[in-house]
């Protein structure tokens, strides 16, 4: 469902916890400090998680859902969900960042997947469009060039087909019978390219050349 | 009900699931199966955090002014008691809400009026992503440490845009960029990934520069952490390398002193001018 535009009037904190601390503050703790201090009730130290990652789930949310508005709605849902129950994020279970960003994506996932005109008013190109930019900023220029060549060698390393699977997964929202249909391959070679690139994605990112002692071959069922 | 499935299933499930692409039955399948296999939760775990790193590449600019105070709006509607500090940057713009909110219509109003709705193929849009280099993507290990880099370097440029700035990537021998330098007329910063740490005992990197007819001038010693971005920011220009820079270079060097020359190999380098 989507959440309205019109913002309701800001009300007054009903009660404060005594030495909140100033947000540029908060701003040198680690993020599982943030989260100690948002399940507590401080809400600045929910702005600095925005500010550190609302950029990276806005830029996800919009690259699936292609509609600003849904994106940004998207993103609210995610930062009041995560004030509202704070306490779900295990730290046992792997990082914030990557938590935050996997709720992002899959709700972002739910949403194109309701939204069937959108769905079939965009097309995978629009998934993987690059953003329209206007003169970026030089924070985005900077973090680009730093990114791209580690990407692009990263994405280099997998065949063509395993890279469309991934995408069209990740960005589009496809489900893998989806993608079988999209690509008129079997459902059981989408399953195992998915599983090939991302083993692959992985050997890649971490530094080490080649990916073949783990790739799974190919079937057809 | 249904049989056990070779593990290998399992795994092509746990992707699946990643990537929240499964069909209902296969997810009902894979929920059964979780819960008592270590072996594919540690996997989950690792494919989300791939696609987190993923994530990254997907950067639309800055969310629109107005997005966090629709957050907070909601947070202050929530119920739960909340305090915010008084002097958030991202809550100064909150008064303009709406009208960031119109603009925000009207952009997208624009937008998608101005879309196409041709259907491409698959594989060119593919081919579109390897083609344009769109793709970018974040390395740092230490996860909870990556935000806290995000902000320096979100800091450190905040502060170059006060006063114009040239940015030089400096790129190694087979073009793989792996520093970039942000030059005002007074000082510069350097952001690194992708030269390997240095031993910070016994060695450091070099930043020169090189102006016409003057020899290369040491500008700044760093080190390279493992697995970081290293950002080094706000480094002063010597008065003497304030003329036009025309190339940047990184050296390694022995010892943890920037020498008067060198004769080493640039491990990266950029054109200035």
């Amino acid at each position: 469902m989507r959440t309205g535009v019109t913002l309701p009037n800001r009300r007054a904190p009903r009660s404060a916890p005594a030495g909140v601390p100033e947000v540029g503050t908060l701003a040198g703790q680690d993020d599982r400090a943030l989260i100690g201090r948002v399940v507590e009730g401080d809400g600045s130290a929910l702005e600095v998680l925005y500010q550190r990652y609302g950029r990276a789930c806005y830029g996800l949310a919009r690259r699936i859902l292609v509609d600003e508005q849904l994106a940004q709605d998207c993103v609210q849902e995610v930062f009041v969900a995560l004030w509202r129950d704070a306490g779900r994020f295990d730290a046992a279970r792997g990082g914030f960042s990557t938590w935050l960003l996997s709720m992002t994506h899959h709700k972002a996932v739910d949403a194109v997947r309701r939204e069937e005109n959108l769905r079939k008013r965009r097309t995978s190109a629009d998934a993987l469009e690059t953003r329209e930019s206007d003169d970026p900023p030089v924070d985005d220029e900077v973090w680009s060039r730093l990114r791209g060549e580690r990407v692009r060698t990263a994405l280099q390393t997998l065949p063509d087909v395993q890279r469309e699977a991934l995408t069209l997964a990740y960005f589009g929202g496809y489900t893998q019978r989806e993608i079988a249909g999209l690509t008129s391959t079997p459902l059981g070679t989408v399953k195992t390219r998915m599983l090939t690139g991302m083993r692959r994605m992985r050997s890649s990112l971490d530094g080490l050349s080649g990916a073949a002692g783990q790739d799974a071959p190919e079937r057809d069922r | 009900m249904s049989a056990r499935l070779p593990h290998a299933r399992y795994e092509e499930l746990v992707v699946g699931h990643a990537l929240s692409a499964l069909e209902p039955e296969d997810e009902e399948l894979l929920l059964r199966h979780l819960p008592g296999c270590a072996a594919c939760a540690a996997d989950l775990a690792l494919h989300r955090d791939t696609l987190g790193q993923l994530a990254h590449v997907a950067d639309a600019g800055p969310p629109p002014p107005g997005l966090w105070s629709g957050i907070r709006a909601q947070v202050e509607a929530s119920g739960r008691p909340v305090s915010f500090a008084s002097s958030s940057p991202a809550s100064r713009g909150s008064g303009s809400s709406r009208v960031d909110e119109l603009q925000r219509r009207r952009d997208l109003r624009a937008r998608l009026a101005s879309r196409t709705t041709a259907w491409t193929s698959v594989a060119a849009a593919v081919a579109v992503v390897a083609g344009l280099g769109l793709w970018n993507l974040d390395l740092q290990r230490d996860r909870d440490a990556q935000g806290a880099v995000s902000q320096r370097l979100t800091q450190a440029v905040r502060a170059m845009e006060e006063s114009p700035a040239r940015t030089v990537p400096l790129a190694a021998a087979d073009g793989r960029v792996t520093a970039v330098a942000v030059v005002h007329a007074d000082r510069l910063s350097l952001v690194v990934d992708g030269l390997e740490p240095n031993d910070a005992a016994s060695s450091t990197y070099v930043l020169w520069g090189t102006s016409s007819g003057m020899p290369a001038q040491a500008l700044a010693a760093f080190d390279v952490r493992d697995g970081q971005v290293d950002v080094v920011r706000d480094l002063p220009l010597p008065v003497s390398a304030r003329a036009p820079l025309e190339q940047l270079l990184i050296t390694h060097e022995e010892g943890r002193a920037a020498p008067a020359s060198t004769r080493q190999t640039p491990l990266a380098a950029g054109r200035a001018a």
